[in-house]
This record gives C-alpha cells, sequence and structure tokens, in this order.
C-alpha cells in the first residue's frame, strides 16, 4: 500500500516537474576528506554461496574506481559459531562454500580492517510462504501484449516486518541493482493477507521466463531502502534534506548489514 | 524576563490611567465615523485624518473607522489616503460628532492629486515598523508569471521576505520557516496559501482590499506564529452600484460581481478557474494525441456580504473556497486538496470611543487521495479544522491613546490520516492516525500612547496558552531521543502551555522628515508544520505543541531610522534585527513524516538565531513609483543530533537579495513594469563521497546545508495599455503584456546527482530549472 502512495505522490510531484528544464552541469564539490569503510552485505538462506563486499568511500562527482578493501578480516558468528570469509579479490568476502544460513538466528559480523574494528547484527526473518504466483495483463505496446508478475502472501504477524522483492527476466542482470525492486513493511497492515502483490512494472512478453524473488529484511533494512531511494530519485523539491542513508555496522562505516529469509521464483508467461 | 514582563504591564497601565485623568481635565468631544471610498463605499484601512489646528490626529482601524476626542472647538480635519485625493472638512466640534468621510479614488479625478503631509510622512511619524502595506492596485500593474497577479509574490520582493524556488508561493520572514507565517484572510487563518503545488497564491486579487505583512514589532492582537503576519482583508463589496471585474488570461479566467443590499449594505463574489489542463489537452489534441485524460485544475471562490443593523451595529459574513483538482485515469490516481473559511463579525460602536468587533471563524484545509487500479483501492484522507471566537476592543480616550483588548479561543481539531485499503471490494487495511484536538487562547492589551511630539510607545501584553484534549497516546523520549513507554491520555484537558508575549515599540523622531524606531517582541507558536522538503506539499500536516512538543518561542528586536526626501516623495527606512528562536523543530535525518503514528518521534528540538539588515528606497507618487530593496540576512540552526549537534544554515538562507521594482505611467492610458530580482542561491546539501550497495550508487554527505545554488537573478516586464479614458463609459477594459524572465535565465531549483545509465560509473550533477522566458496576456475590465 505504501508503495502505491509513493506512486501516487510521485505521479504529483513528476507533474510538477514536467515542465522543468534539467541540464547536466560542471560542479566543483568538495573532496571526499573523510574517507569511510563502505559495507555491503546481505547474507541470506538461499541455497548459493553467501559473500560481502567492501569498499572506500571516494569523490563524487569522479568516475567511479572502486576503492575496494581486500585486506581485511571479516567473520560471521551466530549461536557461538564463528565462520570466517575468505578474501576473494576485488572486495568480495565469501563464507565457505557449504555453508548455509539459517532463519531465525541472530547473526553478528565482524570486520577487522585497517586497525579498526566495525560490527553490526541482524535477525534472519524468514520469509512467509509465496502462493497463486501468476502473469496478468499490463499493458499493450506496439502492438505486444506485456505481462507482470502477481502473488500473494500472508504477512507474518507480529510487527517488525519488512520486504524486498524483484523480478527480472532471466538471464539477465536486471534485477541486480536495489532500485530495480521494490519494498514495502508491515506499518499499515500487520498480519494481513495480501492477494495481489506485484513488484515491478517492467511488462513481459508470453514465452519470457521470470525469476521473481522475495526476501524478509526487516522493517529496518526496510528503511535503509527507502533512504537509498529517496537519495537516489532525488528531484530536488519536495525531497527532505539530504542525508546519508541509515546504517546498522558501528565505528562510522556505511553500509547495511541485512541478513533474510529468502525466496525464489521461476515463471514462464503463457 | 519575568522582570521585563512586569514593566511593561506596569508602563501600559501607567499610560491608561495617565491619558484617562488628562481626559477629564477640559470638556472633550468625539469626533468618528467611518472613511470610504468615494465611488465604492469601501472602508478605507489606515486612513490619516489630521487636525490642523493641534497637530494631531490618528488613523482609521481595520474597518475604516476612525475616533478622535478634542477639547471643544472648531478644526480643520484633513483626511487622506495613498491613492486618493485629500478631503479636508470643517467641523465645530461642542458635541460628539459623527460623520462619515469619502475620499475620491485617483482614477476618478482628473485634478492634481494633493496629499497632506502626515499623510506623506506616515512611515516616519507612526511608532509601527517592521511592517509593510501593500497596495494591490500596484501590485497588480506588476508583471506576474503567466500574467496572473500574485499578492504573495509582490510580498517575495520586499526586503525580509525570502521565496526558496522560483515561481513558489511560499515566503519566509527574517529567518522564520514558511508554516510560522500567520496568514489571515478576514481574520480566519489559511493554511495552505497556493494553488498549483506553489506556483500561485490562494487569494484572489479582485476580492481583496488590502494586505498588511507584519515582520516584527507584532502587535498584540496578533499571535500563533513566530515571524509575520500576513493580514489579508476582503472587500465589502459595493455598496453605490452593482460593479464588476474579471480578466482572462493564461492560465486562469476570473470575474467578481458586487452590488449594494438596500442601502444598509453590499456583497461581492468573485471566483476564478484555471484551464491549463484544457489548454494542456488541445496542445497534444494537435498533436495528435486525443488520449489524454489527464485532469488538472484548481477554483476559488470568494463571497462576502455586510449589513447594518443599526447606526452602531454592522454584521459582515465572508467565505473562501478554494480546491486544487488532478485525476490521472491511466495511473487510477486522483488527489485533491483546498481550504474552506467561513468568517461572521460583528462590528458594535459601543460609543464613539470604543468600538469592537467580535468574529467567528471556522477554517478548514483538507486533502485526499485515492488510488483505484481496478484491483485494489486506497483511499487517504486528512483534515485540519479550526473554530475559533475571537473579541476586540478598541479605546480612543483621547488623541495620545489607542488602546487595544481582547481575547480569542481556537480549537484545532487534526487529523492527520485516515488510510483505507479494499481489495476486490473486501477492506484489508484501514489505518488510523489519531485525531488531536487542543484548545489555544489568549488574551490580550496593548495601548499606542503619543508620549509627546516625538516620543511614541506601543506597549502591549499577550497572554496565550494551549490545552491539549484528550484521548490521545504520546510517546515521551529521553534526553537521547529514546522513545519511552507510550503514554495514553483519556478524556479532557491532559496538558497546559502557558506563555506571556511582551510587546514594545518606540518611535523618536529627529526633526521633521526623519526617525528612528525600536521594538521588542516576544512570539509563541503552538501549532506547526511537518514539512521537510524544500518545498511544501499538498501532503503535509499540521501538529501541535503536547506533552512531548513545547511551543516554539521566538524574541525579536528590531532598530531602524527612517527618512523621508524631496518633500516625502522618497522613503528611505532601514531596519536591524536579531532573532532567537527557542525550542526550535527540525525533523531527524530519513525522518518519515507522512503516515507516521508518532510523528513528534521523528522531530529534534535544539534554537536558531536569525539577523539581518534591510534597507528600502521607495517611492509611491508620480509617474514613477517603487522600491529598491536589499536585505543581508542570515539563518542558523543548532538542532541536536542534526549535522553532529553543530550549527547549519537553514534552508531559506540566502545571505543577499536585491529587489527592483518600478513602474512608470507613460500616459494617463499606458504604464510600464519591471522587477528585477538577484540573491543568493539557497543553501543546499551537496554530496562529498559515494559508495556502492548492488550496483546502486550511494551518494555521502558531511555538512548540512553546507554549500549553495548559484546567485539568483531574473528581470520581469509588463506593459498595460487601458482603454481611452472616457468619464461616461462604464465599461474600462485594459489588456497586459507580460515578459516573465526576460532574458531566459535558467535559474536553479535544485541541483541533483545522478548516476549514468548508459555507464553506472559516471555520476554527474544535474541542474533542475522551472521557467525560461514566459511572454503572456491577460484581459481585464471593470464595469
Amino acid at each position: 500500500m505504501m508503495k502505491k502512495i509513493n506512486i501516487g505522490i510521485l505521479v504529483v510531484v513528476l507533474f510538477s516537474m514536467s515542465s522543468c528544464f534539467k541540464d547536466r552541469i560542471e560542479l566543483e564539490l568538495n573532496k571526499n576528506e573523510n574517507v569511510r569503510l563502505a559495507v555491503e552485505a546481505w547474507i541470506t538462506d538461499l541455497d548459493e554461496r553467501q559473500s560481502i563486499t567492501l569498499s572506500l568511500t571516494s569523490d563524487y562527482l569522479n568516475v567511479f574506481e572502486p576503492n575496494f578493501v581486500n585486506d581485511a578480516i571479516v567473520s560471521l558468528s551466530f549461536d557461538q559459531e564463528t565462520i570466517e570469509f575468505s578474501a576473494l579479490g576485488n572486495g568480495v568476502y565469501a563464507a565457505p562454500e557449504s555453508w548455509r544460513a539459517k532463519t531465525g538466528k541472530e547473526y553478528t559480523l565482524d570486520i577487522m580492517h585497517d586497525q579498526n574494528a566495525y560490527t553490526s547484527s541482524s535477525l534472519m526473518r524468514a520469509m512467509p510462504v509465496i502462493d497463486n504466483v501468476r502473469a496478468e495483463f499490463y499493458e499493450e505496446r506496439d502492438s505486444i501484449d506485456y505481462y507482470d508478475v502477481y502473488f500473494g502472501f500472508q504477512e507474518t504477524p507480529g510487527e517488525g516486518d519488512g520486504y524486498y522483492g524483484v523480478d527480472y527476466k532471466k538471464g539477465t542482470a536486471d534485477g541486480d541493482t536495489l532500485i530495480a525492486g521494490g519494498f514495502t513493511n508491515d506499518d499499515f497492515g500487520d498480519g494481513v493477507y495480501y492477494g495481489d502483490v506485484t513488484v515491478t512494472d517492467e511488462g513481459y512478453e508470453i514465452g519470457d521466463t521470470v525469476v521473481l524473488e522475495l526476501y524478509s529484511i526487516g522493517v529496518d533494512a526496510s528503511n535503509f531502502l527507502l533512504d537509498v531511494i529517496t537519495e537516489v530519485f532525488r528531484e530536488g523539491v519536495f525531497d527532505p534534506p539530504p542525508v546519508n542513508p541509515r546504517t546498522n555496522i558501528s565505528n562510522n562505516a556505511l553500509g547495511y548489514f541485512i541478513t533474510s529469509g529468502a525466496q525464489r521464483f521461476e515463471t514462464v508467461i503463457e | 524576563m519575568k522582570y521585563l514582563n512586569i514593566i511593561l504591564l506596569t508602563t501600559s497601565f501607567l499610560f491608561i490611567i495617565k491619558g484617562h485623568s488628562w481626559a477629564q481635565a477640559e470638556e472633550k468631544f468625539t469626533f468618528s465615523g467611518h472613511v470610504k471610498d468615494a465611488s465604492t463605499g469601501e472602508e478605507l484601512i489606515s486612513a490619516t485624518l489630521y487636525v490642523q489646528e493641534l497637530q494631531t490626529g490618528n488613523v482609521t482601524n481595520v474597518y475604516g473607522y476612525y475616533s478622535i476626542t478634542l477639547p471643544a472647538g472648531q478644526y480643520n480635519v484633513a483626511f487622506s489616503y495613498l491613492g486618493y485625493k485629500d478631503q479636508t472638512i470643517q467641523i465645530d466640534l461642542n458635541e460628539d460628532i459623527r460623520q462619515d468621510v469619502e475620499l475620491l479614488g485617483i482614477q476618478n479625478t482628473i485634478d492634481e492629486i494633493t496629499i497632506v503631509a502626515e499623510e506623506k510622512k506616515k512611515n516616519v511619524e507612526s511608532v509601527e515598523m517592521s511592517t509593510v502595506k501593500i497596495n494591490i492596485e500596484a501590485v497588480k500593474k506588476l508583471p506576474a508569471l503567466f500574467g496572473e497577479v500574485d499578492v504573495i509574490k509582490a510580498i517575495q520582493l520586499l526586503p525580509g521576505v525570502k521565496s526558496i524556488g522560483e515561481g513558489t508561493s511560499g515566503f519566509y520572514v527574517r529567518g522564520g520557516n514558511a508554516d510560522q507565517n500567520l496568514v489571515l484572510l478576514d481574520e480566519a487563518p489559511i493554511y495552505n496559501s497556493s494553488h498549483l503545488l506553489g506556483f500561485f497564491s490562494s487569494f484572489n486579487p479582485d476580492a481583496i482590499k488590502d494586505m498588511t505583512l507584519s515582520k516584527g514589532a507584532m502587535e498584540a492582537r496578533y499571535g500563533g506564529r513566530l515571524s509575520s503576519v500576513l493580514d489579508i482583508r476582503m472587500k465589502e463589496g459595493n455598496s453605490k452600484k452593482f460593479a464588476g471585474s474579471g480578466g482572462v488570461g493564461s492560465i486562469m479566467t476570473r470575474l467578481a460581481l458586487e452590488a449594494p443590499i438596500s442601502d444598509k449594505g453590499s456583497f461581492i463574489v468573485s471566483g476564478r478557474r484555471s484551464y491549463l489542463d484544457l489548454m494542456a489537452k488541445l496542445v497534444l489534441a494537435l498533436k495528435g494525441d486525443n488520449d489524454s485524460d489527464f485532469t488538472f485544475y484548481f477554483y476559488d471562490l470568494n463571497a462576502k456580504g455586510n449589513y447594518r443593523l443599526s447606526e452602531n451595529d454592522r454584521l459582515f459574513a465572508s467565505g473562501y473556497f478554494g480546491r486544487d483538482v488532478m485525476a490521472d485515469p491511466e495511473s487510477g490516481l486522483s488527489l485533491s486538496w483546498g481550504n474552506k473559511t467561513s468568517t461572521l463579525r460583528w462590528n458594535r460602536i459601543f460609543s464613539p470611543k470604543l468600538f469592537s468587533n467580535l468574529t467567528f471563524y471556522y477554517s478548514n484545509y483538507d486533502y485526499g487521495l485515492g488510488i483505484e487500479d481496478g484491483i485494489s483501492n486506497i483511499d487517504w484522507d486528512s483534515k485540519l479544522a479550526e473554530f475559533s471566537l475571537k473579541a476586540d476592543l478598541t479605546y480612543y480616550p483621547s488623541p495620545s491613546h489607542n488602546i487595544q483588548m481582547g481575547f480569542q479561543s481556537i480549537r484545532h481539531d487534526l487529523r492527520p490520516g485516515d488510510i483505507t485499503l479494499i481489495e476486490d471490494e473486501n477492506l484489508v487495511s484501514d489505518f488510523r492516525i489519531e485525531q488531536a484536538i487542543s484548545i489555544e487562547n489568549a488574551l490580550y492589551l496593548s495601548d499606542e500612547y503619543k508620549v509627546n511630539d516625538k516620543l511614541s510607545v506601543q506597549a502591549g501584553l499577550r497572554f496565550s496558552s494551549l490545552h491539549n484534549v484528550g484521548p490521545s497516546t504520546h510517546v515521551p523520549m529521553d534526553e537521547e531521543y529514546n522513545e519511552l513507554d507510550s503514554v495514553r491520555y483519556e478524556g479532557g484537558i491532559y496538558k497546559t502551555h502557558f506563555n506571556l508575549e511582551p510587546r514594545l515599540g518606540l518611535k523618536y523622531s529627529i526633526g521633521e522628515n526623519q526617525s528612528i524606531k525600536a521594538s521588542y517582541n516576544r512570539t509563541t507558536q503552538y501549532i506547526q508544520q511537518a514539512s521537510n522538503g524544500n518545498s511544501a506539499t499538498p501532503f503535509d500536516i499540521w501538529f501541535t505543541s503536547s506533552p512531548v512538543v513545547k511551543p516554539q518561542l521566538a524574541d525579536q528586536i528590531s532598530l531602524g531610522y527612517f527618512r523621508n526626501f524631496k518633500d516625502n516623495v522618497y522613503e528611505f527606512s532601514t531596519e536591524i534585527y536579531a532573532k532567537k528562536f527557542t525550542n526550535a523543530i527540525d525533523f531527524k535525518e530519513g525522518a518519515q513524516l507522512l503516515l507516521n503514528k508518532n510523528l513528534e518521534g521523528e522531530l529534534r528540538i535544539g534554537e536558531a538565531k536569525a539577523y539581518g539588515l534591510e534597507m528600502m528606497m521607495k517611492k509611491d507618487k508620480g509617474r514613477l513609483t517603487g522600491w529598491l530593496a536589499y536585505t543581508y540576512s542570515k539563518i542558523e540552526k543548532k538542532i541536536d543530533q542534526i549535522n553532529d549537534g553543530n550549527w547549519y544554515n537553514a534552508k531559506y538562507d540566502k545571505p543577499h537579495d536585491f529587489s527592483l521594482v518600478a513602474s512608470y505611467e507613460m500616459t494617463d492610458r499606458i504604464s510600464m513594469s519591471t522587477n528585477f530580482v538577484y540573491s543568493s542561491g539557497n543553501a543546499v546539501t551537496f554530496p562529498t563521497g559515494k559508495y556502492i550497495y548492488k550496483n546502486t550508487v550511494i551518494p555521502v554527505y558531511s555538512e548540512r546545508n553546507g554549500a549553495r545554488l548559484p546567485n539568483f537573478h531574473r528581470m520581469d516586464l509588463s506593459m498595460t495599455i487601458q482603454n481611452k479614458k472616457n468619464k461616461l463609459r462604464r465599461w474600462q477594459s485594459e489588456m497586459v503584456f507580460s515578459i516573465y524572465n526576460l532574458y531566459n535565465r535558467k535559474n536553479a531549483l535544485a541541483i541533483n546527482f545522478k548516476q549514468d545509465q548508459a555507464d553506472p560509473n559516471v555520476t554527474y550533477a544535474e541542474k533542475l530549472s522551472v521557467f525560461s522566458i514566459i511572454p503572456s496576456i491577460s484581459y481585464n475590465v471593470k464595469f
């Protein structure tokens, strides 16, 4: 529901901006003097190897040359057990190949870099059962019918749940960015059964194989995603003041440690 | 502060007692009445009367009423009002005299206009400072966006008043936020004073008689907002004949009709409707697109009537209804928002020296958003309603004293949000933010005392309170803003805030045409807007002080120098001010203001300070009129947990602000006007770094509002051509040609930072600007 409301507000904002001029300009910004550690850590219970990525912040307007951190020590603790992550290069640290996360557990991430310790904890929540995955007509473009993927789920009773979902055509990287997906939380309907949920308005053709991924990320992580979306889609007029997206990592690091139960479906548009 | 309050109270009463005993020293009589426009019967606000033999005088109040008590004798009393021919009448004051005086407007006379000196140098002689009276007829001649006259945008050209974005109708006064301006339309507050997401103000210029902006030195009868009062008075309606006015412009059409009601009253009805959507459809149709059903329009309606029940009693009823409507069938979106106000007033003249007004008003602002996509329906409603009873008494014991007193009681009823989600005709979710009710009360007393020819004092005291009424739930926070256990309050008053608000103004004349003035005032604000964006949106809600949120306070001192030159043709004024805000609020980083059941948890409290220098050179007489204004100002905030607790610029901090406004009557029929504005760019926050999370570039910020947009400047031009003058012709018309943004400067409304779609490794800055050069034509009529 919040997403639809946000879309409604976005339409209003876009209308007001529709007559605006947008010009790419040269601008001198202050340098990134206070270099900070950025942590991209999203651990799921999917049956695949889990990893995180570490980098340092860089100047905003330069071409991004990732300043990866390859000399950190990374570990994940739970139930008095510790998993060491190994550096694979390009800032990536991976858990052992065979290790799989489990929902219901509280995970603690520890990073040691440049004699600084960073830590964060996150509860891995189970993803509710998804039902009634189906394709429904979306729109016709250039005489081709496009469809969206819909599904239903029973939101977990009890406050504090948040969800992230993304769908994309199999074999593409369309779902690889945060902004490709959608998110919500249970602020507006705790324990409600949602029967008609769609994540993105991409539109798929008949015959496409669509991958649908859903993650139970908790309300705090959904608020982090809201912060990110607010900054990424900033239009400047009705936006709140720019702020760094919230973080749950200590010692002035940036990024977020998310753990989530997840489900991945594939469906063919028929 | 308590000590100061006691001094002020004592001083006020001393003035009253002293004035009263002076009044009993010899036989005196009162000369009173109304000052009106001779052609329409409209009462004139702040018209001057000057008793030549005694070299004393007074001004009319907001109902055009004057009263002056003098020793028995024969006097010549000159009445004058800017834009009107002055009139001197001879009175033999050996008893109380009640006499209405009618002045002839400039446009109705071909004689040379003479204005008595007292009117000419009212700015120097009056104790009033930090106050600007806006001449509506002059505003109508100014170049305007799309040729649509906008009174709020005219205010933005005054020193000490800033706007935050091109074309927007919000205004910021002496470091105050936009919600710290009390905007009154016939005494009812307007909570959203703009149409079209801020591009046009809610006020129809055809319905407005008078506007006064107080930037400081606020009279004790005003309260409830920290920074300014914009007091707008609607026309009463022509009491002499049926008349009308209207116009057709690029964006909207308007019509006003007015007429007498027997010989005891009059009425006026005026309305506007935009046709932006119709024009857009037409343009799209010409391009071959006939499928667009997007609807967006606004309208407003003003109506007012008055009726004289007796010589001493008069009733006024007025109302405003304005609405913006937006619908997009393709996305299933429908949205509307608007204000409604109703005001009932009863003027009673108890005696020639005692004038009273009793006001009841209702003000409502609401919005609704609906989204229907064929599967689910979402309805979102929000509403703010306010009822108020207000009584004002003005007592004129002698030419040296104008004493005002009164009370006001307001009931605020806030319903921030109610959202229902329906899927397949079944209610899936009903989300409701609890209603908040509070009562705001105020008592005030003030006296304007002319101590001698040089010194005048205006002293006042306002005692205000807010009472929260249950049932309600609040979540208290500790000093670190950690939320504690929620507290449920049941029915009845559960929290009360009290505040004393002293007001003091001094004027000391230095020679004939110059004076210095000083003022101090404290203001309190109990209701504020939850707005976190650069511009207010229709979705912003209001919230009141509570057990968690303390009332905001502002203390302002001002010092000014006023001087007139060249036989009072040129008015120069300069003021410096310093203002301290206590319990200033801002919202925590990443605050969620929409549909938040615990909005108070998003607040952060601190302090703010503003100071500045304002200069203005004004010319109201002759063929060339206008003003030059310059402002230097700073506004900084220090709020817990924002910007690491360090001072930061407010978003509307624009240190330098220059404006030039000029109108030139080329002939009796043709006039030209121009505006030029130049100001520092808004304070903004730019990123200093970036990182990547899941292939998405995320900016990193350091200091809040530590950067600035490029400097802003723009010039507008207009030409007004009236039809040939003919006294016998009833129908008068004019064409107004306007060019907004004459040299086509694309001023930055914002600068955004983007990730290049083609190469995600590249980030760039993008300037957003709203208007290019905009020529427009309007046709206006009067009959």
